[in-house]
């Protein structure tokens, strides 16, 4: 790399109690690149990130920005450095509008004082209007000029993320780090996200950028430092990195797990009885229809897939049959028996489980404490059950059993999604709701709990309702799909159907 | 849309002030100069100060403030000593120099308090007018003790003495509108944006450059100014003040006309006042009307009406009627 350093880092090392986050890890990283983190959920990518930009203290090694040590500034001292950041679960402010969140990003820079302001002095009013013209001007270049007035968090979730993008723009840093910008964006989205990083790096903004679709990296990095387990394992071009065999058994997985799992579960089960039937139900958000007179079935033991573009409705609809948001119209059957109505608690206790999209572990209960919550409706007799369901869960996802004593909020990403999934477990569902569980998740642990689910299915008969933006790792396991958008069905088939269906090629798999 | 006056919400805030300024005007109209009614007007101008002062804080910036009362007792009795006993000065200058007063008593308190965190910051702030209540109590001497301080002057603009109710609503109103005003202004700019930033998510606002520590000290003091001056008010309009003014009551008083009213707007400040001042009076006529006895029944429906608010407005009043008329548009993300 030639170009002048502007990032340096020697030697970080991060403790989190006894516990090694980080070990001697060094790279730099020069102007005007683009730079890719990869590695397995639980290696420190987040970690570093956060330690790059203040969030956290270094146990030992040094942080130069521009030559100058940054190690000891606070997060702000460091923002005004002109480093920026997004987080891995959007972070934004529930009382703004999406043009606000702009000018928040924008506060080093507004110079007016209160007095001006309280006073409404013209000095304050250009200042301001100067900050609109801008914050609009920025939101048209990310695609949100006709969302600039909405409270930020009415956004779906993918336009969420933009949000943190502009506010994090909006400061003009030279670095911007995000940790994984792109994971709940569909491959078109994603595509699209990529071209606008691009055309920020020419707008002369180094980005930094943990990501875990290898193929996405691969197109827009230039640079790409492999992490595990806390120490650096690989750097170099994307090519080089995707090949190295250190990065290839840590990370990306050698395929052959996967191709197991579309063997095995390309037996079909034959077509028996309908497990959950849905019959026409419509939600409601205040007079807004979120998705109208649905109709699916899932059958005994079958991986049924959910497919859609954000916001075309697949969180609503697997909140709605679970209850967890208020249907107007339609009827509910479980197991052949009406369920329309009844309160969620009910149906966890009938074997309807759901597993949310922002996991919503107990963050302050351990691991262990997390999984026998889990298996709170059941009945106290049953404790040697719990138990063999305990094996269960640990064999499922072995690293659970390692953690069982960390708290569940100090897990990552990925190792929380595994937790999230055990813990849905434990209740003994007969169907699970699966919200997009790959996301944030390295490929590795995805072939993992693909693996799970499909062992799940054959062994213990359980139905599965899985939506994903994953669309490829969904449908290779799944027996069949539906497509909704704007909260219609739009197409159902199975799901090899539905893989040489032109229009799921196009949106979903990048194709 | 084009940047029109201040912030997002210019347009709303420029409707409310103007029919807020009407009402004003028409109050006396209709109550002619009935002293009881003008009293209780002037009384909701008095909360709607201390309210919207205590609502930069606690609504924006949503931290639990439970030292509101100490800083209105010290805003109060500064306005008090200054102008009787110890030295005879002009009631604004003394109202002047406590407000600054309570601004550097806030400032040096908020080297303690914003080390703390959530129930610990509410528990140091209460212990802050706990103080105050005791040391307004014990020094005798200088503070009357427990029997107060009696015999303020009237506030007075060269010569004119503002003593009669009706000349007091005119300027105590006056005060309140361009105290909310400021503080619109304030909230729709960096130095409120940065502060509610803080309350949403405190990681989120570091990493926009926020210096969080800094815009909560300074919202902690400008909060504790304005809460003095409520207190200056009140002082030279009653003209009689005693240590319980720094008691829990009027804290407790004053986040329950913020909830009531929705606590994070200004307006909850001025129409949470209203309310609470409007059903305590209510509830004083109404309840020997029923044949009940007085004290103990005032304060059992006063509890029941705040219950049913709860129940039925949870977030408060003024974004539940605003959601009855203006649905959201889109699906809140907690539903998505």
């Amino acid at each position: 790399m030639a170009e002048k350093v502007l990032l340096e880092v020697v030697d970080l090392t991060k403790y989190h109690g006894g516990l090694a986050a980080l070990h001697q890890v060094s790279f730099s990283m020069g102007e005007g690149v683009i730079m890719g983190f990869i590695g397995p959920n639980g290696a420190g990518k987040s970690t570093l990130f956060d330690l790059i930009t203040g969030f956290g203290s270094v146990t030992a090694g040094e942080i130069r920005f521009r030559g100058k040590r940054i190690d000891k500034l606070s997060p702000h001292g460091r923002h005004a450095l002109g480093i920026g950041r997004t987080f891995q679960l959007c972070r934004l402010f529930d009382n703004m509008s999406v043009i606000e969140h702009c000018l928040v990003g924008r506060h080093v820079a507004t110079s007016s004082s209160i007095i001006d302001a309280a006073l409404q002095l013209s000095k304050h009013r250009s200042g301001e209007r100067a900050l609109w013209d801008r914050a609009l001007e920025l939101l048209a270049k990310v695609g949100l000029e006709n969302d600039a007035f909405q409270p930020a968090l009415s956004l779906p979730f993918g336009k969420q993320r933009l949000v943190e993008f502009a506010r994090a723009l909006s400061a003009k840093p030279t670095l911007l780090l995000m940790d994984e910008p792109g994971s709940g964006l569909s491959s078109a989205e994603l595509k699209k996200f990529g071209d606008l990083i691009r055309s920020i790096r020419d707008d002369g903004i180094s980005i930094g950028i943990i990501e875990h679709r290898i193929e996405f990296l691969a197109d827009i990095t230039d640079w790409i430092v492999a992490l595990n387990l806390g120490e650096k394992i690989a750097e170099g071009s994307p090519a080089e990195v995707k090949t190295n065999p250190a990065v290839v058994e840590a990370y990306l997985g050698t395929g052959a797990r996967q191709k197991n799992v579309e063997t095995a579960d390309r037996k079909k089960p034959s077509p028996s009885k309908a497990f959950l039937t849905v019959e026409n139900i419509s939600t409601y958000y205040g007079k807004i229809c979120a998705i109208s007179d649905i109709s699916l079935q899932v059958n005994d033991g079958e991986i049924v897939s959910l497919l859609g573009a954000n916001g075309a409705g697949k969180t609503t609809l697997l909140k709605s049959i679970c209850n967890l948001l208020h249907y107007r119209r339609g009827q509910i059957f479980f197991k052949g028996q009406e369920i329309t109505g009844l309160r969620t608690e009910r149906l966890v206790r009938l074997g309807l489980v759901h597993i949310p999209e922002r996991k919503q572990l107990f963050d302050s209960m351990s691991v262990m404490d997390n999984l026998l919550m889990g298996a709170y409706s059941c009945d106290a007799k049953q404790g040697e059950k719990t138990m063999d369901d305990l094996e269960f869960v640990f064999g499922l996802f072995p690293i659970l059993r390692e953690r069982r004593k960390q708290l569940g909020g100090t897990l990552s990403g990925g190792e929380q999604q595994m937790l999230a999934i055990a813990r849905g477990l434990m209740s003994r569902p007969g169907l699970l709701l699966l919200d997009e569980p790959f996301l944030g998740v390295a490929p590795l642990i995805i072939d993992h709990i693909l693996y799970a689910i499909t062992e799940l299915c054959s062994s213990r008969g359980i139905g599965i309702l899985l939506a994903e933006q994953n669309a490829k790792a969904a449908l290779s396991i799944s027996n069949r799909g539906y497509v909704l958008g704007l909260g219609k069905v739009v197409l159902q088939d199975d799901s090899q159907g539905l893989l040489s269906h032109e229009s799921v090629r196009a949106a979903y798999l990048g194709r | 849309m084009k940047y029109s006056g201040s912030g997002i919400s210019a347009r709303t805030n420029q409707i409310g002030v103007v029919s807020l300024a009407i009402c004003v005007a028409l109050y006396p109209a209709l109550f002619g100069q009935n002293a009881y009614w003008l009293s209780i007007g002037n009384f909701i101008a008095i909360y709607s100060i201390f309210a919207v002062a205590t609502c930069y804080l606690f609504g924006y910036g949503r931290q639990i403030l439970l030292s509101c009362s100490g800083f209105y007792a010290l805003g109060a009795y500064g306005s008090a000593l200054l102008t009787t006993k110890l030295v005879h000065l002009n009631p604004w200058l003394a109202m002047v120099l406590t407000a600054f007063g309570a601004g550097v008593i806030a400032f040096v308190l908020s080297f303690v308090i914003f080390r703390l965190k959530h129930l610990f910051f509410a528990m140091v702030t209460m212990v802050f007018s706990f103080l105050v209540f005791d040391l307004l109590k014990e020094s005798d001497g200088v503070t009357g003790g427990l029997s107060g301080i009696p015999g303020i002057p009237p506030l007075s603009i060269a010569g004119f003495r503002f003593d009669s109710e009706f000349k007091f609503y005119c300027l105590i109103w006056g005060a309140a509108l361009i105290v909310l005003i400021v503080f619109m202004n304030i909230i729709d700019s960096k130095e409120g944006r940065a502060l509610r930033a803080i309350g949403s998510d405190d990681i989120a606002a570091e990493a926009s450059g926020v210096d969080t520590t800094k815009y909560l000290v300074r919202g902690f003091v400008i909060s504790a100014v304005f809460t003095s001056i409520a207190g200056s008010f009140y002082a030279h309009y009653v003209r009689f003040i005693d240590p319980y003014l720094a008691g829990l009551e009027s804290t407790v008083l004053i986040q329950i006309m913020l909830l009531i009213g929705g606590a994070e707007t200004v307006w909850s400040g001025v129409v949470g006042a209203a309310i609470i001042v409007f059903l305590t009076e209510g509830l004083r006529a109404v309840v020997p009307l029923l044949g009940l006895e007085a004290g103990p029944y005032e304060k059992i429906f006063y509890g029941l009406m705040i219950m049913l608010v709860i129940i039925f407005a949870p977030q408060g009043l003024l974004p539940s009627i605003r959601n009855f008329f203006f649905p959201p548009k889109t699906p809140r993300a907690d539903m998505t």
